[in-house]
């Protein structure tokens, strides 16, 4: 029943908001049409129609006022407006049936001239006449569902004189659980926005199960480091020819202020390596940049001593692709500091072992560094050379 | 990314458009200033795709062109567009303007949302409340630091925002990617 009275309401509201100058005119004009015994063939506006110019008669020209004053000039609450409408009809009902007058199916009184609403509709008032008809007020209560139980109940007292008072205090009361407080409705609209946009942003970001709102900022914000990071260092690696490591390195931290995007405190952070060991000291950047200079010229003369000495050092060579899925994978996880470098020719890099290196795609926090060597002018073994710390 | 390949493609175009014009003016440049270079005329290109629809791309080129010595580059990458830093400039100023004022109705919603917690609810429940409140303000903090542009944003438009943002970052790593991929692929 609940969709049908969802229907009839709004047909009741669309019927009323704008026609509702009529039957006033009705009233004030022609004074008391009389009610005519038609046929029940309804089209439910005249019916409506007919039901607001009989109901003239019982209602004192007091309560016709209220009903006035409070049912239609609420355009605005569209929510309490079809509710209105309802209580009006029903109290208006209510007087028909205590006069005693006939039970009125519908008549061709005035107008007839608005056709509109829906067909469905007509069948649901049908029944809601019917219910009227009946005499037990009880019918629709149950029908009107959870929203205006409590109006209804009120407006259904034991006096329509009683109930005409009591609207303006129910004009506050719209839905059961939901207030009418501009500023509250202002405030949900304003939640509900949020939470579709930040659903449309948990599909973006990768890992965004998180459920918490506090969570998700966070995977966002490392989400947004990450890629900007992977620009600024994808348009290093452009550059090509004699790139030396050391104004590379120490380029991140300065030029965060030069920068577009202010990720001055990110650009510091990737060259400053997290000292989880404990022999790099705390120039940590100077000791890297010594070692890919080591690197660099041991590869120019054999690639063999190379590998041997980045093994002593606790780093590995591996192919820049590899890096690549790396990065990748781990971008899924939690680990906001990761760049890698193109190279020129060569595609080696370095990865530190962190206990063993088994656990490099599942490690979150790995930093990967890539920079060019100083003999790439040459020609000859292009390796870039990167470092990456756990 | 297949629904992304239209802007790719817009991205790409404006980028090389924008490296031509750049490269013609200076012979020789130190590596700074070619990783500079590469990178504002990336942004630039990325921003400019917008067409001024979005806040961070209008504020990112009014950052850049704020700078004078950045300034003679954004005009070469931006070309003919030259009225948009006049644009993005009143832009801005309204939109500070406004969000300002809606600071100020947010922020008497909050205390008079406080007020009526502070009585109704039970203190617990008040101070669990504050506590995530505390730590969702300060998060947002960090995003609008990171957003170009965005410390005059409100709520709602920071995260439409970052939507876009991140969208067009991830556009401009691939794209990136795969030219450094089809350059150095072939040596």
């Amino acid at each position: 029943m609940q969709p049908a009275c969802s229907r009839e309401m709004q047909a009741m509201d669309s019927l009323l908001n704008p026609t509702h100058h009529l039957p006033l005119q009705d009233l004030q004009i022609h004074g008391h049409p009389p009610p005519q015994f038609d046929n029940p063939t309804p089209s439910h506006d005249d019916f409506l129609e007919q039901m607001l110019s009989t109901a003239s008669f019982p209602l004192s020209s007091s309560s016709w006022s209220d009903i006035d004053d409070n049912a239609f000039p609420q355009g605005g609450d569209g929510g309490s407006n079809p509710f209105q409408a309802m209580k009006m009809m029903m109290m208006m009902q209510q007087q028909l049936l205590v006069a005693g007058g006939p039970t009125v199916a519908s008549a061709a009184a005035t107008g007839g001239t608005h056709q509109g609403g829906g067909e469905g509709s007509i069948t649901s008032m049908q029944a809601l006449f019917n219910g009227f008809g009946d005499g037990s007020f009880s019918h629709p209560q149950p029908s009107f569902g959870a929203g205006s139980k409590t109006d209804i109940n009120q407006s259904q007292g034991p006096a329509a004189t009683t109930a005409a008072p009591e609207k303006p205090k129910q004009k506050v009361r719209a839905r059961r659980g939901q207030a009418t407080d501009p500023h509250s409705i202002a405030e949900r609209l304003r939640r509900v926005r949020i939470a579709e946009r930040m659903k449309a942003l948990q599909e973006l970001v990768p890992n965004a199960n998180k459920t918490d709102k506090a969570s998700m900022l966070d995977e966002i914000i490392d989400y947004v480091k990450f890629l900007q990071l992977q620009v600024k260092v994808l348009s290093m690696s452009r550059l090509g020819g004699a790139a030396a490591v050391a104004p590379l390195v120490a380029d991140m931290p300065s030029e965060g202020g030069g920068d577009c995007v202010q990720t001055s405190a990110n650009g510091g952070g990737v060259s400053l390596p997290r000292n989880s060991n404990g022999d790099q000291p705390s120039s940590a950047n100077d000791s890297l940049t010594v070692t890919e200079h080591q690197v660099a010229k041991l590869m120019e003369e054999d690639m063999g001593s190379a590998m041997q000495y980045l093994q002593g050092k606790g780093l590995c060579l591996m192919p820049i692709s590899l890096a690549t899925a790396i990065s990748t994978a781990n971008s899924h996880s939690r680990s906001p500091m990761i760049n890698h470098v193109n190279p020129n020719n060569g595609n080696h890099l370095l990865l530190q072992s962190s206990g063993g290196g088994g656990d490099g795609p599942s490690s979150p926090s790995m930093s990967v560094l890539t920079v060019q060597s100083a003999t790439l002018g040459n020609g000859g073994v292009d390796g870039a050379a990167s470092v990456s710390k756990p | 990314m297949c629904p992304h390949t239209s802007l790719k493609q817009q991205f790409l175009k404006k980028w090389i458009m924008g490296l031509q014009r750049c490269s013609f003016s200076k012979k020789n440049m130190s590596i700074l200033e070619r990783k500079k270079t590469i990178k504002l005329s990336a942004d630039i290109a990325m921003a400019s795709a917008r067409n001024g629809t979005t806040r961070w791309s209008r504020a990112l080129i009014s950052n850049a062109s704020k700078d004078g010595s950045d300034n003679r580059l954004v005009q070469q990458i931006l070309g003919p567009d030259s009225n948009t830093p006049a644009a993005t400039t009143t832009n801005k100023a309204g939109t500070r303007r406004a969000s300002v004022c809606k600071k100020i109705v947010k922020r008497s919603h909050q205390i008079r949302r406080r007020r009526r917690k502070c009585v109704a609810a039970a203190p617990v429940k008040a101070v669990t409340s504050s506590i995530s409140e505390h730590l969702v303000r300060k998060r947002r903090q960090v995003l609008k630091t990171l957003i170009p542009g965005g410390e005059f944003m409100d709520e709602i438009c920071l995260i439409e925002e970052t939507l876009d943002y991140i969208t067009s970052l991830r556009v401009q790593v691939d794209v990136m990617r795969s030219v450094a991929s089809a350059c150095f692929s072939q040596s």
